[in-house]
């Protein structure tokens, strides 16, 4: 099998002429390797379409360069410098917090910690086979522990009290069940008999090592430089962690949720301290007593969750925060591989915009590491603005669904087909989940970064679900327009969060990436607004503008995204943890959220079917005289798009419906449906309320793909082709055909500074 | 009395597994004929489905085998060449069966093996 052993990621995903992006490789042999700025207009390998055009550019940034090999801290934690080891509790102390282990049997797993575990020194409470352990070491291989003799329970919220009492020479333990009827994956009804305590003698003074308290694992040793490294991470939810001086006697107050009177807390963190209307900063931690020892989140574990007293009552982290004093933890998370930068490339003033990659080759390996180059910032370049999804690009970054998910090809219809990219991803978990993938302990992954290889977001690479997907895909597009001569510039979805509407209004039409699903609200608000006042959408997609996606608005290389409460959804968040930490908004579907894609683009997504893809019918409507232009050069009775590199037709992945109830225009003329889709083609189960039979592409009425086109205010207007696969049809018969027709009958027409005719 | 181990619970669904996939097993087995498996490999789904209504019963049980050990075409090099693999536990190597288990130079013919090898998978006797 060929190794994936070089591959890198950019610092930002887009660029304007005049800014700077660095590059950050790792190699698996250090060693010498070439860097070339690539410009990429086509990345489908398929022998039956175009093949891949890339071109060498000239740049700075070429050259050779020295390959080193970067090691990737996994797993979530809260990090607490502790510099002059005030909480290192030689004089004796006392530690609490609330704990759900959603995988105790995972094996060691560090709970809260001022621990060295190269050599054994500080404190540290863990779980060990399933049990809690508390232990202090000195360093020179002495170590006692106080260790539990019932094992927890997953996923069930625990008080837990670990104590030192220095004079005494002894250690304390002490787990106390707080189930309730919400807080934990049962409920009361379950008679638990796993309160315990232990107890054990210690005839040495523990180190204070110079490590920080890590709360969530355990620091691999004292650091070399300026990085920790945590080992031991957990999974699991831990509330309200505290540190007191001294042997707490009475821990009552404690497992009620109470100080205890007159103990002063060293430290005692507040993970929903700082929560506003717009959600909780992502790294923060606060100490709310008055030792001031604020803490910082490492690898973006989950915040605004259900905590210990979570009753079920509130559903909002920002209106009950008081019960959200959780953070889920999972030792597979990750927010930025944090590698040193090999390189920086600052965006030449003549390089025009559009796709590009910088393409690192070491011997036979080689990978290309995509980015985008805007026209100069608040300037257009062209009158066609082509709107690279990156969002979308985020959700789906290194998904591992095939190879987990046993539901994954009843949903293709197909025998999946992996390459070595597929495989490398799932073997190797330092390239982080997606959107579309579970944490180790069964928690759906709700952020994804881009500061990571993103092995699928590659030219050349097909998709786990059998067709080129999201980047390769848009790259069909991008050949069209090259092909047919027309001049066009890039932005992308993390350039319409910063200019919003203005970005769009410099140009005459703005067309969508195949597959733009993940939205955040601005985005919206900016679409919404360029189209009524008078800009054109085209939306060669399908499943667009589905689910809610938030930007990190502190780490903007970062999206949020919670699935539920319906949805074609791979995971669906637990009951009170629909809401966006990173933004305060709820999240889910924009369908319920009154924005239903048809409301701006005529169309919203309502089947997926991935096995093949068929052509469109025409409707009446397309006989419709002033729509005539967009049909010249193709006979009323010829199927659009009955070809194509996906599935053998333009409409096929996922299509989307025109539907006045949900809000499509009034004024909106049906163009022309696909039926014909197979019996794996299913309803989106937000369409389905009773999961009757019947719901396939062969039996529902539903299950089709629709072209429509409306006009807005003020000479604007969309066109909606509501299908993933269109764009692969675009280069048939060597670009010759209706859907290429048609794309550029309309594409010319909405580029024009005149505005469109209106339909109403 | 109390629960006081969760090591003393096992998840019961696996005997409901039991009984459910003996009974799709036969079914399976027994919608299975040659010209089937022949259609499989020549015509697109929906074509061999109008011939055979039952054979989305026969390929969505193929399809919905546990992730761990499900075979699957392994591109070893993209439209060229082609073999069998089987999925392993995240985190550790996909296993790539021998080239004795077919190299291919096609999708559609690995994906044919594929099919035969899950029959073979789950005790069915599959017609040369």
């Amino acid at each position: 099998m060929t190794k994936i052993a070089i591959r890198g990621y950019t610092s930002r995903p887009s660029v304007a002429p005049g800014d700077s992006l660095t590059f950050h490789v790792s190699c698996d042999v250090p060693g010498e390797y070439e860097a070339q700025l690539i410009r990429i207009v086509q990345g489908e390998p398929d022998p039956n379409g175009p093949g891949v055009k890339e071109f060498e550019v000239d740049a700075p940034v070429n050259g050779t360069y020295q390959g080193r090999t970067h090691r990737t801290q996994l797993g979530g934690y809260v990090e607490v410098p502790d510099p002059d080891g005030v909480l290192g509790g030689v004089d004796g102390f006392s530690v609490h917090l609330f704990l759900a282990a959603t995988t105790p049997q995972f094996g060691r797993q560090g709970v809260i910690s001022r621990w060295s575990e190269a050599d054994h020194a500080g404190w540290a409470l863990t779980i060990e086979d399933g049990a809690l352990v508390f232990t202090v070491g000195d360093g020179n291989g002495a170590t006692a522990s106080a260790r539990l003799g019932r094992r927890l329970f997953a996923d069930a919220f625990y008080s837990v009290v670990a104590t030192y009492d220095a004079a005494a020479g002894r250690l304390t333990l002490e787990q106390h069940s707080v189930v309730n009827s919400t807080n934990s994956r049962f409920g009361k009804v379950v008679p638990l008999d796993t309160d315990a305590n232990a107890a054990a003698d210690v005839s040495f003074t523990p180190a204070v090592p110079d490590v920080p308290v890590i709360i969530a694992g355990l620091a691999e040793g004292v650091p070399e430089g300026e990085r920790t490294w945590v080992v031991a991470n957990l999974n699991g939810k831990i509330d309200a962690p505290k540190i007191f001086a001294g042997a707490l006697t009475d821990v009552g107050p404690l497992h009620r949720g109470e100080l205890p009177d007159g103990v002063p807390a060293l430290a005692r963190w507040d993970f929903i301290a700082g929560v506003t209307r717009e959600g909780i900063a992502s790294d923060p931690v606060k100490d709310v007593g008055d030792g001031g020892f604020d803490g910082v989140c490492v690898n973006q574990p989950d915040r605004g969750m259900t905590g210990w007293n979570w009753d079920g009552r509130w559903e909002v982290f920002t209106t009950a925060p008081e019960q959200y004093g959780a953070i889920w933890f999972h030792a597979d998370s990750l927010d930025d591989c944090r590698w040193p930068a090999d390189a920086e490339l600052t965006i030449p003033s003549d390089l025009r915009s559009g796709c590009y990659a910088l393409r690192v080759r070491q011997g036979e390996a080689e990978d290309h590491i995509p980015f985008f180059v805007t026209a100069p910032r608040g300037t257009a370049t062209a009158k066609i603005l082509f709107l690279v999804p990156t969002f979308s690009y985020r959700a789906y970054a290194n998904t591992q669904v095939v190879q987990n998910a046993e539901s994954a090809q009843a949903v293709t219809g197909q025998i999946s087909v992996l390459e070595d990219r597929d495989l490398e991803i799932n073997e190797k978990p330092e390239y982080g989940l997606s959107t579309y993938d579970y944490h180790a302990d069964g928690r759906g992954c709700q952020y994804s970064s881009w500061r990571r290889p993103i092995l699928n977001m590659r030219p050349r690479y097909r998709h786990e679900f059998g067709a080129v997907w999201q980047y390769p895909a848009d790259l069909h597009f991008t050949d069209w327009l090259e092909a047919q001569g027309f001049e066009y510039d890039v932005a992308t979805d993390d350039d319409l969060m910063v200019e919003g509407a203005e970005l769009l209004k410099r140009y005459n039409v703005v067309v969508t990436g195949t597959h733009p699903e993940y939205y955040a609200r601005e985005m919206l608000d900016a679409w919404e607004t360029y189209i009524a006042e008078g800009g054109r959408a085209m939306y060669l997609a399908g499943n667009g503008f589905y689910w809610i996606a938030s930007q990190d608005p502190d780490k903007p290389w970062l999206i949020e995204v919670r699935k539920g409460e319906s949805g074609d959804q791979a995971w669906r968040a637990r009951p009170g943890e629909l809401y966006h930490a990173t933004s305060g908004e709820r999240g889910g579907l924009w369908r319920m959220r009154a924005r239903a894609p048809q409301k701006v683009f005529g169309t919203g997504y309502i089947a997926h079917c991935l096995d093949i893809s068929v052509g469109y019918t025409q409707m009446p409507d397309a006989a419709d005289e002033r729509v005539a232009w967009m049909f010249e050069g193709i006979g009323p009775d010829e199927t659009i798009g009955d070809f194509g590199l996906i599935g053998g037709g333009a409409a096929g992945l996922e299509v989307d419906q025109y539907d006045l109830t949900l809000g499509t225009p009034p004024n909106t003329l049906l163009l022309a449906s696909a039926f014909g889709l197979s019996q794996n083609a299913r309803l989106v189960p937000e369409s389905q309320y009773f999961a009757h039979a019947g719901m396939s592409g062969e039996q529902h009425p539903a299950v089709r793909g629709d072209i429509t086109y409306y006009t807005s205010g003020n000479g604007g207007g969309v066109l909606a082709t509501s299908s993933m696969a269109w764009c692969g049809s675009l280069s048939h018969n060597d670009y010759d055909n209706n859907v290429s027709r048609f794309t550029a009958n309309v594409l010319r027409r909405f580029a024009e500074d005149r505005p469109l005719e209106e339909i109403v | 009395m109390p629960l006081s181990d969760p090591l003393d619970y096992r998840d019961k669904t696996a005997d409901a597994l039991e009984v459910f996939h003996a009974r799709r097993r036969e079914v399976v087995g027994r919608l299975l004929t040659p010209e089937m498996l022949e259609l499989q490999r020549t015509m697109r789904e929906p074509e061999t489905i109008e011939k055979y209504p039952h054979y989305h019963l026969v390929m969505n049980y193929l399809r919905l085998a546990p992730a761990v050990g499900k075979s699957f075409v392994y591109a070893e090099e993209p439209y060229r060449r082609y073999r069998i693999g089987l999925i392993t536990q995240r985190g550790t190597p996909a296993e790539i069966l021998d080239e004795s288990r077919g190299v291919f130079d096609n999708e559609r013919d690995a994906r044919h093996a594929v099919f035969r090898l899950r029959l073979e998978h789950i005790g069915i006797d599959v017609p040369a």
